[in-house]
């Protein structure tokens, strides 16, 4: 009974002095870059896409990641703000199957790739998310690992408790399903059971304007190996021989946005679908073709 | 009845000139704009700061007094945010604009926006990540356009 008048009093001020701390900067605004050494801390930070490339360049400056010690075996962090583009050289010829599953996806106007399920915000499924995601955050916990996207603003779980991959998934799923191991300083991800209404990656090229597709057989691996603290390279391998003559890689790299963390851009169909009509649709030649 | 209306905004046009670099863009890409950079000036009807893109809505009046109401998009919230400090209230009706935009090439008053000040020329919006390029090239573009401007402003002998 004594003791709650007491730790009240120490408390109080301290509640004040951290709430001061907390909400005495706006969302968004950049006085003094205060927290560059890691995302969380006082203060509300920028979104990775709140940011230019002249704040990117201050904020890693500030926190030195290029010599800044790190921990191998922890890949938590905001990285990037639009994901990695796929290796469109490293495309490989398409299955007749393929090919048809393509030709389904062709826009039915010149002027904008009307069947993107992007335009009614449907999911991107994965890898879209990994190649197109407005900022991806890592969080790391003792079972799983988090992946965030901001696009959309989802997650998906990479289980690192040692299950396996279902053999034969119960439901498909967007982001599939995902299992996660360490080999040396490479974090290494399995991933399968993928919807496949979703596209790899929006197309534009000799075939045609569209998506590329898979099916649920699809599977994906990652390997991420963190650099130095602001650099993960990343390597994704797509397998899918219904659709792909051979597996797809790309190798890439992501930087850490050491001053920066994940927003809320949801993509709301409502709004998405006004936007369509509001001015997409009526810029085009005809405007009749409506989704 | 498109052509006339695009033909009526560009009499107010000010300047017109190419942008180079051309962006992807999610959504549409930009295949929907012409090349060719105008500028409107008008009266802020409606601003959307919202996702997917903010949209701005204004009236632009030409020497014979006919009003067309221009549709133009921007990046999204957050994307501005980063573009050069564009906030919820950056714009609201009523408000006197000059809009240096992408017009649709299929002649509707709809568009991708690059710049926006107010009427007393103090900046809005310098670049906009929705009309492409690098920061560098957009900062080029602006200076591009001040030149453009400058000369256009300058006394005539």
């Amino acid at each position: 009974m004594r003791i709650f008048p007491i730790v009240s009093i120490v408390t109080f001020p301290c509640l004040l002095g951290f709430g001061s701390a907390a909400l005495g900067q706006a969302p968004g605004q950049r006085p003094g870059l205060e927290i560059p050494l890691v995302t969380p801390g006082p203060g509300w930070k920028s979104c990775p896409r709140c940011q230019n490339e002249a704040h990117v360049a201050e904020d890693r400056k500030k926190a030195n990641v290029d010599t800044r010690p790190f921990d191998a075996h922890d890949i938590s962090g905001v990285w990037g703000d639009n994901g990695i583009a796929l290796d469109m050289k490293m495309l490989p010829p398409l299955t007749p199957y393929g090919q048809k599953l393509f030709d389904a996806t062709k826009s039915d106007s010149t002027e904008w790739n009307s069947k993107d399920p992007m335009n009614i915000c449907d999911p991107l499924g994965y890898p879209r998310s990994f190649t197109y995601n407005y900022g991806m955050e890592f969080v790391q916990l003792p079972d799983r690992v988090l992946q965030f996207f901001e696009w959309g603003h989802a997650w998906r779980t990479i289980w690192t408790d040692g299950r396996k991959l279902p053999p034969d998934p119960p439901i498909y799923r967007y982001l599939g399903y995902a299992v996660g191991r360490w080999e040396g300083d490479t974090f290494i991800i399995e991933a399968n059971g993928f919807d496949d209404r979703s596209w790899i990656v929006e197309y534009r090229g000799s075939m045609g304007w569209g998506g590329l597709p898979h099916t649920p057989e699809m599977r994906v691996e990652e390997r991420y190996k963190r650099v130095n603290y602001g650099l993960l390279q990343t390597t994704l391998t797509i397998t899918d021989p219904k659709v792909y003559s051979k597996p797809w890689t790309t190798t890439g790299t992501a930087t850490l946005r050491p001053n920066a963390e994940i927003g809320e851009y949801f993509c709301v169909p409502s709004d998405s679908i006004s936007f369509n009509d509001r001015n997409t649709i009526p810029s085009t030649a005809d405007a009749s073709k409506r989704r | 009845m498109r052509r006339p209306m695009l033909v009526t905004a560009s009499l107010v046009a000010m300047v017109v000139f190419p942008i180079l670099n051309l962006p992807v863009q999610a959504h549409h890409g930009t295949a929907l704009w012409s090349p060719d950079e105008v500028t409107l000036k008008g009266t802020v009807v409606e601003y959307v700061w919202r996702n997917p893109h903010v949209l701005v809505i204004w009236d632009v009046k030409d020497d014979k007094g006919n009003v067309v109401q221009w549709t133009g998009e921007l990046a999204s919230p957050e994307t501005l945010m980063g573009d050069g400090g564009m906030t919820k209230n950056s714009l609201k009706p009523g408000d006197e604009v000059i809009i240096y935009v992408r017009p649709a090439k299929s002649g509707a008053p709809h568009s991708v926006i690059d710049q926006i000040k107010r009427a007393d020329g103090t900046m809005v919006l310098r670049w906009s990540r929705q009309a492409g390029g690098t920061d560098e090239e957009r900062a080029a573009r602006d200076r591009a356009r001040e030149a453009r401007d400058a000369e256009a402003n300058k006394p005539k002998n």
